[in-house]
């Protein structure tokens, strides 16, 4: 999944983060959830507590697409610090995207996390001249991926598929700490009807990628348990090198 | 009934008691017959309280009394629902005639009914 942001036209410029600097952002918002509700010990990552119960921050849901414009998955209010998820994305509606809703509630954290103080001055007050009924920055799913979004996406990846829980999981899937490669895969992974991917949660015709589908495939069992997407968790895993060609 | 000024929201105190009890949203979701989705948009007071019968529940879980819990999500016991249906001239002339009574008034009243029960029996 990738999202822009309409911040470019606000001429904001984000700095760079290492991935070890997310990946401590988001282990230091799960340690805050631990001191409140104890230790994380498995999957799901309760997303909603965090967002509401750990973080200052409260959440809904709304047409985005109708507001917006089209494709827009979520949005945020830094100063109102206020979250809207796109209705399509509600999981009370439509239950089959629950791990896509998650991601876009951890990615709108994300950018809380990350990206709040150049929005606001310390305290609390907006910085930048705007029209308050407009969010501040609204997520879009399309295919140019601006630095703000990609810290966004590998924050929301961090938050719900943290290191020290997934690999422990990936350790019972597959037996090892080791990464699998494509030609072990093609081994394990069942003949893939390629039909049943070809239309996305968005409605919209793709061309799948052969090895990403049974990646994916692979990886559904580990999707469920953290409650996110099977694009998602390839993508982690991927990110933390468990996949190799 | 309307809320003290300054009074906390039935969703902000929900959240309150069962963070303090170290119940985690969706297991709280789970011990109520929810969505955890729901139940944070009732936290937030996005959504009314629940029914009357599933406030009664979230506060036998907390361990809190579910008479002022229904008191605070503005709901009427189902109970009480029932009596007015099976009453519905009595019951809320009952009502109006003790509206504005002190509590030490409601007291006699209450223990002449008790008195009225025993010797009915």
């Amino acid at each position: 999944m990738t999202m822009v942001v309409d911040l470019l036209a606000q001429g904001i410029e984000v700095p760079p983060l290492s991935s070890r600097q997310i990946a401590a952002e988001a282990d230091a918002v799960l340690a805050e959830y631990a001191k409140r509700f104890g230790p994380i010990m498995k999957p799901p990552i309760e997303i909603e507590d965090v967002t509401t119960s750990v973080l200052p921050l409260t959440f809904g849901f709304s047409d985005l697409q109708s507001q917006l414009g089209g494709r827009v998955h979520g949005a945020i209010w830094f100063s109102r610090r206020h979250i809207l998820i796109d209705d399509a994305l509600n999981p009370d509606r439509f239950p089959d995207l629950l791990g896509r809703y998650h991601f876009t509630l951890g990615h709108e954290i994300a950018h809380w996390q990350l990206h709040r103080f150049l929005f606001l001055d310390e305290a609390g007050h907006a910085v930048l001249y705007g029209d308050d009924e407009m969010p501040d920055v609204i997520c879009r799913k399309d295919h140019a991926r601006p630095l703000i979004e990609r810290q966004a996406d590998e924050f929301a990846g961090c938050l719900l598929m943290p290191e020290w829980l997934l690999r422990p999981a990936w350790r019972m899937l597959t037996g090892s700490d080791e990464p699998i490669c494509d030609g072990r895969l093609r081994e394990l992974v069942p003949a893939i009807e390629p039909i049943r991917f070809l239309i996305d949660a968005d409605g919209i015709e793709v061309q799948p990628d052969p090895i990403r589908l049974m990646r994916e495939v692979f990886c559904e069992s580990l999707a469920d348990q953290f409650a996110v997407s099977d694009e998602a968790m390839r993508i982690q895993l991927e990110y933390l090198g468990l996949f190799a060609e | 009934m309307k809320k003290a000024r300054g009074a906390k929201s039935f969703g902000a105190v929900l959240r309150e008691k069962r963070m303090a009890k170290k119940i985690t949203l969706r297991k709280f979701a789970e011990m109520i017959g929810v969505s955890a989705t729901y139940l944070s948009q009732v936290e937030q007071d996005h959504f009314a309280p629940p029914t009357a019968d599933r406030v009664t529940k979230i506060a036998e879980l907390l361990g809190e009394d579910s008479d002022e819990w229904i008191r605070l999500a503005d709901r009427v016991p189902d109970d009480v629902d029932i009596m007015v249906r099976q009453h519905p001239k009595d019951m809320p002339e009952l009502m109006r005639l003790a509206t504005g009574l002190s509590p030490e008034q409601f007291e006699v009243i209450k223990e002449q009914i008790r008195k009225m029960k025993k010797r009915g029996k």
